[in-house]
């Protein structure tokens, strides 16, 4: 648009004035001072202690400064020196304050004696922490020592670094378990397994600045203005403050992220892949590919097609189950073939979007002198081909060489707080160690026994995966699992197949009922009422963390205040189950919990060696030699013989992220100071935030686009054709409209924190199935009518809106995940990606019949 | 931004009309007494009777009002005017809106 903002404000001021009746401004000036109340001023004013933090919310990681006063705390606002988020939040982070004083929170721990009792409000009755660690300890030692496959830990990509570490540590090295899978599992896990296939590193290389520095956004199913609503805020400043910026939006819905956009296409759900292939096959056939970064740096794969849905439970035994990971070689010319279907026309038959919108995009691509940046989260991910789909848009920035270059690139956004920093990073998966190392992977199994202090071979015994999250509850409902624990998640709301999960169907699967689970929490949820044993935890800043946040940042949030009644760090609460149940259990010749760990916890005392800074400094430290293996001399020897290049993910001293407000990976040590990097694998001075180091040491220099990708296989990324296939279900006579769900603004996730604001509950009270209008002129409905919501899986009934955040096209509905009371996740199919285990909460087939 | 609000501010500019003004002076100038006072720091919740302005003007349906401090004065007496920290510099002076603040629903949502 013609008018920037800043002459807009101008001109509105001289129209303004010039409308008043005496045309001057000392007429006017007596409304000026009559808005009351708002400071004016950056800084707090409520006269407390101020302490560094970071949001508990979402993946933009916004860094803020928390106000407290006489062990409350007055005030949240955003921290100008935190590079993420340069002072910026959004309305969640400044409300963040009330978060922690809803007026249930949990202070003392609960004990359920009746079984009969679960899915009820009621049941739960007060205990001392004696009672309920030693009914949890002796729960998880019995199933352990009987069984251990059906024992397991759901943890979250909320759970702060130094807390998953020490969790991972219990159960892999403790318990020799991998049943152990975060939430991440529902939100990044085809964006990790994407990262891994293609660079053999997690995490995206480029940064946050990107946004600031582009000139095309185009967003693939992300609905960055309610989900990541600071980096959104920053997409629009940099299309209004710079020259000629575009935003393409690819969506099958339009939502408030559409509003910026100079085109939406508007796709038929699942042919994300299809559009994608077809831009990929348009810059090849029309040679708008760039060759010298083809030859320097890209090899080329195909992999296992035909995949089919994992409906079944035996999906992953099955034979195409165990094959979906496979991929060979081929060359360039045989990609170019396998693409050859893949025509605009193509594209435009499967996706619904016209051949001449995906041309424009295309040329979009293949026009050099402009900047590209793609965006994304569960719109690609949540996606029975979600990794696949992940492929598909790095294969279109790997052609062009668009990756890892200011401004150009493709960034895979992070939904949760610490995905990146504690599950992806720490590695609290079934597959996982900390590093980016696997359990499969021999070598990688030396190197953590060197770190942690263990016999060589000893982990040898947790070298099969254990069971991802959809399998973790399936099992469990079909009675399978005897132990559960959760922390920093909200399974009853957040999982999908309620009905099936939630013992609600009707085949008998209610194994939920008679398996032992204790929630760690903060507030009475729908998973709690399912809890045999809860622990009320530390929120926030009651206590001092670190997260990890999307673009490779990790900040400490320090304590504030303390918790409530009695409630207690969940690192405590883990060290004192621990230590009952690796009583009288040895590692090698020394006691188990004291090897593993000793060096924080007096086990005898119940009690930590140190505060809370000193702790976490300590596991910290412990931590970053995985990626500082000069730390310890046999770790860098098996670094240096099996190749690891654990340097790849350098962490910097504990204290240096506070004094820094938190900084990017890897951090480099030179001449005594720490230097972040902003932009992996790309060439260039490491004070200016490029990846010398990593060039230098591990990379090549010169090559094309002045990248390396020293972590990859041969320095090659892989571009792997990924056909199209259609998602699990269609819509049928039965089941005629696609169920799309997500988030809005106000609400994180289930609401268990966000719904107790306020005024954020104020702000978005209800749950909505937002329709489109001519589907509801059809069935009969009104704004405002009750539905009920019906899959093959379950039912839920919803209030409908036709003027909601979202405007679905026809066939298409959207409801958000935040209202247990209308609980929309008993409808939601539980399919997933084969590779990547990662649910489809995008593409439910609904019937939607008026109540 | 959407090119209603451009054609908003250019009817306003070349017409000199009231029609923004007009527009304004039909929202109640009373608090929603009914929404939460927000504390120290916390961004207040747009009133119910802002319902969909954001989404069919943009920041520019918000700026009549709420823009500028001293040097231009909001429209009606009861609209809070913008705080410093939502100008370039911090300097209500330069009339213009920090790039990233110009997304007005991502911290005031709709009470």
């Amino acid at each position: 648009m013609e008018l920037s903002r800043r002459r807009f404000v101008k001109t509105t001021a001289v129209a303004l004035a010039s409308a008043a009746a005496a045309g001057t401004m000392a007429s006017l000036a007596g409304c000026a001072t009559a808005g009351s109340g708002q400071s004016t001023k950056l800084t707090q004013t409520g006269g407390g202690t101020t302490t560094l933090g970071v949001c508990r919310f979402c993946g933009c990681g916004c860094g803020v400064i928390v106000e407290s006063k006489d062990g409350k705390i007055i005030s949240v606002t955003g921290d100008p020196d935190n590079g993420s988020s340069r002072g910026l939040n959004c309305v969640k982070g400044y409300y963040l304050a009330n978060a922690l004083y809803g007026e249930d929170r949990l202070t003392t721990p609960l004990i359920r004696d009746d079984k009969a009792t679960k899915g009820t409000p009621e049941g739960l009755r007060e205990a001392t922490w004696d009672e309920a660690l030693d009914l949890v300890a002796t729960h998880l030692r019995d199933t352990w020592k009987a069984d251990k496959s059906r024992l397991a830990f759901w943890g979250s990509g909320q759970q702060p670094i130094c807390e998953g570490y020490a969790t991972a540590k219990f159960w892999k090295a403790g318990l020799l378990s991998n049943n152990i899978d975060p939430n991440a599992r529902l939100c990044m896990a085809s964006a990790v397994v994407g990262f891994m296939n293609i660079f053999q590193t997690d995490e995206p290389a480029g940064c946050y600045a990107d946004i600031d520095e582009t000139d095309v956004f185009v967003t693939w199913g992300a609905n960055m203005a309610e989900a990541h609503p600071m980096l959104y805020s920053r997409l629009t400043a940099r299309k209004l403050n710079g020259q000629n910026i575009k935003h393409y939006d690819l969506t099958t819905l339009k939502t408030r992220t559409s509003a910026s956009a100079d085109k939406v296409l508007m796709f038929n759900p699942g042919s994300d892949i299809a559009i994608a292939n077809a831009i990929a096959n348009y810059l090849i056939v029309n040679k708008l590919y760039d060759p010298h970064f083809v030859a320097d740096h890209l090899q080329f794969k195909q992999g296992t097609e035909n995949i089919g849905n994992a409906f079944e439970d035996g999906y992953d035994a099955s034979e195409i189950g165990q094959a979906v990971d496979k991929v060979s070689s081929i060359t360039f010319e045989d990609y170019a073939a396998r693409l050859a279907p893949y025509t605009l026309e193509y594209a435009e038959e499967i996706s619904g979007v016209p051949a001449a919108d995906i041309q424009e995009l295309a040329e979009v691509f293949a026009d050099r002198s402009r900047k590209v940046l793609s965006l994304w989260t569960m719109g690609v991910n949540q996606h029975n081909r979600g990794t696949w789909m992940n492929h598909c848009i790095y294969n279109i920035h790997l052609l062009t060489g668009r990756y890892a270059r200011p401004g150009d690139g493709a960034f895979s956004l992070t939904g949760q707080p610490t995905a990146c920093g504690t599950a992806r990073e720490v590695g609290t998966f079934s597959h996982r160690l900390p590093a980016d190392l696997l359990v499969a992977q021999e070598p990688h199994r030396r190197y953590t026994e060197a770190i942690w202090n263990l016999p060589e071979g000893y982990l040898d015994a947790i070298a099969k995966p254990g069971m991802h999250t959809v399998k973790m509850f399936r099992e469990l409902s079909k009675g399978n699992i005897d132990f559960l624990w959760s922390a920093h998640n909200n399974w009853a709301v957040s999982m999908p197949n309620l009905t099936r999960f939630l013992g609600r169907g009707t085949d008998g699967n209610d194994g939920i009922n008679d398996a032992f689970i204790c929630v760690s929490e903060v507030y009475p949820t729908l998973s709690t009422q399912y809890a045999d044993v809860v622990f009320p935890a530390a929120m926030w800043v009651e206590r001092e963390g670190m997260f990890g946040n999307g673009e490779r940042r990790t900040a400490v949030f320090e304590k504030a205040v303390d918790p409530p009644g009695e409630a207690r760090w969940d690192l405590w609460a883990l060290m004192e189950v621990a230590k009952r149940v690796l009583e009288g259990e040895t590692i090698g010749t020394e006691d188990a919990f004291d090897c593993l760990f000793g060096e924080w916890y007096d086990k005898e005392a119940a009690e930590f060696k140190g505060d809370e800074r000193e702790i976490n400094r300590a596991i910290w430290e412990e931590y970053r030699t995985f990626s500082n293996p000069q730390l310890k001399a046999e770790a860098a020897a098996i670094n240096e013989s099996a190749k690891l290049k654990m340097e790849a993910k350098q962490l910097a001293p504990y204290d240096l992220y506070i004094e820094n407000h938190g900084l990017t990976w890897p951090v480099r040590e030179v001449e005594g100071e720490w230097l972040p990097t902003l932009w992996r694998f790309c060439d260039g001075p490491q004070a200016d935030g490029f990846d010398e180091f990593g060039v230098e040491q591990y990379g090549e220099h010169d090559k094309a686009g002045g990248v390396s990708f020293y972590k990859s296989a041969d320095k090659r990324p892989s571009v792997v054709f990924r056909p199209y296939e259609p998602p699990a279900e269609i819509p049928s006579e039965e089941y005629p409209f696609w169920l799309c769900t997500g988030r809005l603004l106000e609400h994180w996730h289930t609401g268990s924190m966000t719904r107790r604001i306020a005024a954020l509950d104020r702000a978005l009270p209800e749950a909505l199935l937002d329709m489109n209008p001519q589907d509801c002129a059809r069935l009969g409905v009104n704004d405002g009518d009750m539905v009920r919501i019906t899959s093959r899986y379950g039912t839920c009934d919803m209030k409908v809106s036709t003027a909601g955040r979202t405007q679905p096209p026809e066939g298409m509905t959207f409801a958000p995940f935040f209202a247990d009371e209308s609980l929309i996740n008993l409808v939601v199919q539980d399919v997933y990606c084969p590779l990547s285990k990662e649910p489809d909460f995008k593409k439910t087939c609904v019937a939607i019949t008026k109540l | 931004m959407n090119s209603r609000g451009a054609k908003l501010v250019v009817s306003v500019a070349l017409a000199g009309s009231l029609a923004l003004v007009a527009g304004c002076s039909a929202t109640s100038t009373q608090k929603d007494a009914s929404l939460p006072e927000p504390g120290i720091g916390e961004p207040s919740l747009m009133p119910v009777n802002h319902a969909g302005r954001f989404e069919t003007l943009g920041a520019p349906g918000c700026y009549g009002c709420h823009g500028a401090g001293e040097s231009a004065p909001s429209q009606l007496a009861d609209a809070t005017p913008l705080p410093d920290d939502h100008y370039v510099n911090n300097d209500p002076a330069t009339r213009e809106v920090f790039g990233a603040r110009g997304e007005c629903i991502t911290c005031h949502p709709q009470g």
